[in-house]
């Protein structure tokens, strides 16, 4: 979605950030407008569920539509590279972590983690990295488990 | 009678904030908030949605006490990093390193640091003596707002927020309006009816603040921070001289009066805040100064005055939260979120129902600034070395208090994943272009703006022009209006002049 020419000023699209940020906004708005379609509208004096979404997605829309023809009209700066490895790899990160934390328990999703989230930022000689993973885990242990006595899992088969 | 009513008021909340409990909060805040002021690549933000899950474990009066201090404790920090490092710690000290960095570079740290602190602390000072006094006028002027008149008032912060805010105002207020969206998914209070859930179990209660603070300002900003690795080179790692002489605070003491008045007024501004503050404070400094030229080149008050602006705005935007329950900055709306865990809905009502908290909380302000003036320059040598963990090692760290935070706040992994979407989404805005915090201000107004909105309609019989017959309403409006048409007319002016260049 967020391809898109790199440089700015050419061809038909001259600020594809406000572009693709109004083409954002109207599909927001339209999905808006879409799900809500069937939420009661009430009565002007007992407002129903849907009135105030319709207002904000129709609103979001027209406002989506300006931000897009600003985008078509005047000059603005390119969206920029995009970096795809601390992106992917700090979700993948985030996404294992409440994948694992209830099935194989605190110790492993934090290694899983960790390890995936090493390999998003510079590189990590392996040895500061162990250390660090080590002084993590016993932390974690120390204020979560022990200190708070939060309830969590913390083994596999605990 | 007045000036006896303040006295008691402050003696009530000094009698909260000095128990021993609050006070430990009050210094954790702000130990904490220097730590993340001096951290480069952590603001008070994300540091206050980290936070948030530990403070449900906290009383409500220790919660506020010490998210409060996470923020004016980061004002103090941010300073420091910016004379030692020439990098601004927190978005409002990018200008002590105009000067403060090349003071540092002189052999004049210490005068540097010390003219900070103290510039902050008297700044700090005077705009809590402030919010105490406003506050009670204007929650007794809150309590005459009719559902139409706070409703309008809401447009008319919202505006203002944006209008203040830098970048493009229709793309903030689109942010506004996603915001407002995401603040009504869920079941509607009113009717009981689901609303854009898309059969998502855990968006039946509606999203919770937690995760979309901590997704899009937290995740985000370690996404963002990995792609542009920095450079820190600190100017010397001792600090002498820590006391400033005679002369800086004769040169200082002028610049540090005007930008604690610039800060108090421009702080309660919606959107104001301190980034703003300490702008406005430099250029006028600037501008009084026989010598223009020597700022850049380390003039001390080039210091003094932004240190004082921005503490004093940060002091004072907590005006607008805590008489009518409208957050002017996303730091506000962070302790707006945190009043909610605990069962608190802001607003006027807040001084009367819960007076020990309401004053409590101003009067900690005033013992937090002593306390950072106080331990502060001491540890300087201990921030410094903060700053020697390089982010590789920081960024994993915040990823897991982000990922536990989360989770710990009930217990379910589903939000953690709401997290890592919201931080998507916020690198798909900071892509674009688009402000974080105009959505997440959208996001606590939401709920509010929409039970106004039923009540007004409800009293109006139906009849929306209520909002246009009521004076305070149609004030408020006009207000939005016309700052509104004034902040588009130049674009406008701008397009077509671009367009008629093609």
């Amino acid at each position: 979605m967020a391809g898109g020419s790199p440089q700015p000023g050419r061809g038909l699209l001259k600020a594809p950030q406000d572009f693709y940020c109004g083409l954002l906004y109207i599909g927001v708005g339209i999905l808006g407008i879409w799900v809500g379609a069937d939420y009661p509208r009430g009565t002007p004096v007992r407002l129903g569920t849907g009135v105030f979404p319709a207002i904000l997605s129709w609103g979001l829309v027209v406002i989506g539509l300006i931000v897009m023809v600003q985008g078509l009209m005047t000059a603005g700066p390119p969206i920029g590279r995009i970096a795809w490895r601390p992106v992917i790899l700090i979700s993948l990160a985030a996404t294992s972590f409440a994948l694992l934390i209830e099935t194989a328990g605190l110790i492993i999703a934090m290694v899983v983690m960790m390890i995936l989230a090493r390999f998003a930022g510079d590189d990590h000689s392996n040895k500061e990295f162990g250390i660090f993973a080590v002084i993590m885990v016993l932390m974690a242990l120390g204020i979560f488990v022990w200190g708070l006595e939060m309830p969590l899992k913390v083994f596999p088969w605990s | 009678m007045e000036l006896s009513d303040l006295g008691s008021n402050l003696s009530l909340g000094l009698g909260v904030a000095l128990t021993f409990q609050n006070l430990f909060w009050c210094l954790m805040g702000a130990i904490i908030g220097t730590a993340v002021g001096v951290l480069p690549g952590l603001g008070p933000v994300a540091t206050m949605a980290l936070l948030l899950p530990v403070t449900y474990y906290l009383p409500p009066e220790g919660a506020l006490i010490m998210l409060a201090g996470i923020y004016y404790g980061a004002q103090y920090g941010g300073s420091t990093t910016a004379i030692l490092v020439n990098l601004p710690g927190e978005s409002s000290s990018v200008v002590t390193c105009l000067d403060g960095y090349q003071m540092a570079r002189q052999g004049r740290a210490g005068a540097a640091l010390a003219i900070a602190a103290i510039g902050s602390f008297f700044a700090g000072c005077v705009a809590t003596l402030l919010i105490a006094v406003a506050a009670p006028p204007l929650v007794a002027l809150a309590q005459q707002f009719g559902p139409a008149d706070y409703c309008s008032l809401m447009v008319l912060g919202l505006v203002t927020a944006v209008v203040m805010a830098h970048g493009s105002v229709v793309k903030a207020i689109g942010m506004i309006f996603i915001g407002l969206l995401l603040g009504i998914a869920g079941t509607d209070v009113n009717t009981g009816n689901l609303r854009y859930t898309f059969g998502i179990g855990i968006l039946f209660d509606g999203i919770n603040f937690v995760p979309i603070a901590m997704g899009v300002f937290g995740i985000n900003e370690i996404m963002n921070n990995l792609t542009n690795p920095e450079r820190r080179e600190l100017v010397s790692s001792k600090v002498t001289g820590l006391m400033p002489t005679k002369k800086d605070l004769k040169d200082s003491y002028p610049a540090i009066l005007r930008g604690t008045a610039i800060g108090s007024i421009l702080g309660v501004l919606p959107g104001g805040g301190g980034v703003l503050a300490s702008f406005a404070s430099y250029s006028i400094e600037k501008k009084l100064a026989k010598d223009p030229s020597r700022f850049g080149k380390g003039a001390i008050e080039g210091v003094a005055g932004p240190e004082a602006a921005n503490n004093a705005a940060a002091q004072t935007s907590f005006i607008p939260m805590l008489t009518l329950g409208i957050p002017s900055n996303a730091v506000m709306a962070m302790m707006v979120g945190g009043m909610m865990i605990h069962g608190i809905i802001p607003g006027p009502q807040v001084m009367s129902e819960k007076p020990g908290l309401f004053w409590g909380m101003i009067a900690s302000m005033w013992i937090g600034n002593a306390m950072l003036i106080i331990f502060n320059l001491p540890m300087v040598g201990i921030w410094v070395k903060m700053l020697t963990v390089p982010y590789r090692l920081l960024s994993i760290a915040i990823l897991f208090f982000c990922c536990i935070g989360v989770y710990s706040i009930n217990n379910s992994a589903e939000e953690v994943l709401l997290i890592t979407f919201f931080g998507f989404v916020g690198y798909v805005f900071v892509k674009l272009n688009c402000e974080a915090a105009p959505m997440l201000l959208g996001f606590i107004l939401g709920p509010m703006m929409e039970t106004y909105l039923r009540r007004a309609m409800l009293l109006s019989r139906g009849d929306p022009m209520v909002f246009l017959e009521r004076p305070l309403s149609l004030g408020f409006l006009i207000a939005a209006g016309i700052l509104l048409v004034i902040i588009i007319l130049p674009n406008i002016r701008k397009a077509r002049e671009t367009a008629f260049v093609e």
